[in-house]
């Protein structure tokens, strides 16, 4: 159990990790299109951490990062990744807690999911707005993930860095 | 040594003014030189030469590391110069796109009367998502642009239209984008239909023509501008040209595949028309 300064300093940690990744994502990932797509991380800085938090830690901090994404991004609804991101954190510490130990197999795990997720809910929304594309939203999740897939192993690498700084004596 | 001049001095007197009797007579019977000089300068001349040759190195050295360091300064004021003319040559380069950019523009608004109110853009973003398609804009509502405003590049192809406006920043939603739905026109036919995006399509960098009349006989490249029915929109711009005609997923109504006039992924400067006049 931490003390309330080092839990503190654990999300501050988090949310900085978060924010360095959400610069690269602006500053570099977004101005390289391969096979049609760009890499697309923050449905990852969402699962991520996930995979080493608690269920309720794991929503709160997907939801912020939905937020942010939602005045950030242009998307189909005003709050279209406050909406999902939470479930992405729930799914990614389930999938840590009862499938896989938090690490890079998880993160990988976490991540189909959280592309997953993240493409369904488009799809839902393009077909409740009488323009499903379910094979071409399928192809983009595939090119997406793929796309991303690599960022895994840096991003496991910081998180899993917090996550052990903060929790040297557990 | 008082003693030695004392006993010797008349001899040493002796000797030398015989020695300079001698070197006088030589002197006088030699043509070129005194033997005895000859003699000292041929003994003296390799060392002469040596020395001459050792300050000759010393000087070459000398020169070197001057020249060196002159060369260095130089290389780094042309480096400099080179610098600052690259610098000018991007500037200009910019600039003249910049030009071109407010030539098309004049052409158009020449053209164009009904366009009146203008506001030039540079894109500082493409798009952000795979599930968009948007340009961020370096104008916003301080520069006058609204929400909803159209957004043509110096050609006057329509780009797309303001989805969300900040004080120095606006997001355009491309043609292509699933959000967008335009009155289109076949330019060729008359006929009208509505420009809408879709996601299938989107890939490719396409759009449809939805809602054709049945009996319309549409062209490959068949010109599509905008129909300005309802005022939303300036009439006549153009949104680009079809490519193929397909028949739905329920085969009762085809549509239209558009390609549009602009290559999004390459502008870099567009004009948000503020407001336009309704010709009737």
């Amino acid at each position: 159990m931490l003390a309330r300064n080092e839990t503190l300093f654990k999300w501050l940690l988090y949310t900085l990790g978060a924010l360095l990744w959400v610069l690269v994502q602006t500053a570099l990932l977004q101005r390289v299109t391969l096979w049609g797509v760009i890499p697309f991380c923050y449905p990852l800085i969402a699962a991520i951490p996930a995979t080493y938090e608690g269920p309720s830690a794991a929503m709160v901090f997907a939801l912020c990062v939905g937020v942010f994404c939602d005045l950030l991004l242009p998307a189909p609804l005003p709050c279209f990744y406050t909406l999902i991101f939470p479930a992405v954190g729930l799914c990614a510490c389930l999938i840590a807690r009862n499938l896989l130990p938090a690490g890079f197999l998880c993160s990988l795990a976490a991540s189909a999911a959280a592309f997953f997720l993240t493409d369904l809910f488009q799809c839902l929304l393009l077909w409740g707005r009488g323009k499903a594309a379910w094979g071409a939203g399928a192809w983009v999740l595939c090119r997406e993930f793929l796309l991303t897939a690599p960022l895994i192993i840096p991003m496991t690498l910081l998180f899993r860095g917090v996550y052990r700084r903060t929790h040297a004596d557990d | 040594m008082k003693d030695f001049f004392k006993h010797n001095g008349l001899w040493i007197l002796f000797a030398t003014a015989v020695v300079a009797v001698a070197l006088a007579v030589l002197s006088v019977f030699s043509a070129t030189s005194s033997p005895l000089v000859n003699a000292l300068h041929t003994v003296a001349a390799p060392f002469r030469s040596a020395y001459t040759a050792v300050t000759g190195w010393l000087e070459d050295k000398q020169n070197y590391y001057a020249d060196n360091k002159a060369l260095k300064e130089e290389l780094e004021d042309l480096q400099r110069q080179l610098a600052q003319m690259e610098q000018t040559v991007r500037q200009a380069e910019s600039a003249l796109e910049e030009n071109a950019f407010l030539r098309d523009l004049l052409d158009l608004r020449q053209q164009r009367r009904d366009l009146s109110d203008f506001e030039t853009a540079a894109v500082t973003e493409h798009p952000v998502t795979n599930w968009t398609s948007s340009l961020t804009l370096n104008k916003g509502t301080d520069h006058g642009v609204e929400v909803g405003d159209c957004v043509i590049d110096g050609n006057g192809n329509l780009v797309g239209l303001i989805q969300a406006a900040g004080s120095n920043w606006s997001t355009v939603l491309t043609v292509v984008d699933t959000d967008t739905s335009l009155g289109a026109k076949v330019f060729r036919t008359g006929d009208l239909g509505v420009a809408a995006g879709d996601f299938s399509l989107m890939g490719e960098n396409c759009l449809r023509l939805n809602y054709l009349p049945s009996d319309a006989q549409l062209l490959s490249g068949d010109l599509v501008v905008t129909s300005g029915l309802g005022g939303y929109l300036p009439p006549d711009l153009v949104i680009g040209s079809i490519r193929e005609i397909r028949t739905d997923a329920s085969g009762a109504a085809s549509y239209a595949v558009v390609e549009p006039a602009v290559d999004f992924s390459q502008l870099t400067e567009v004009c948000i028309i503020r407001s336009f006049e309704i010709v009737t």
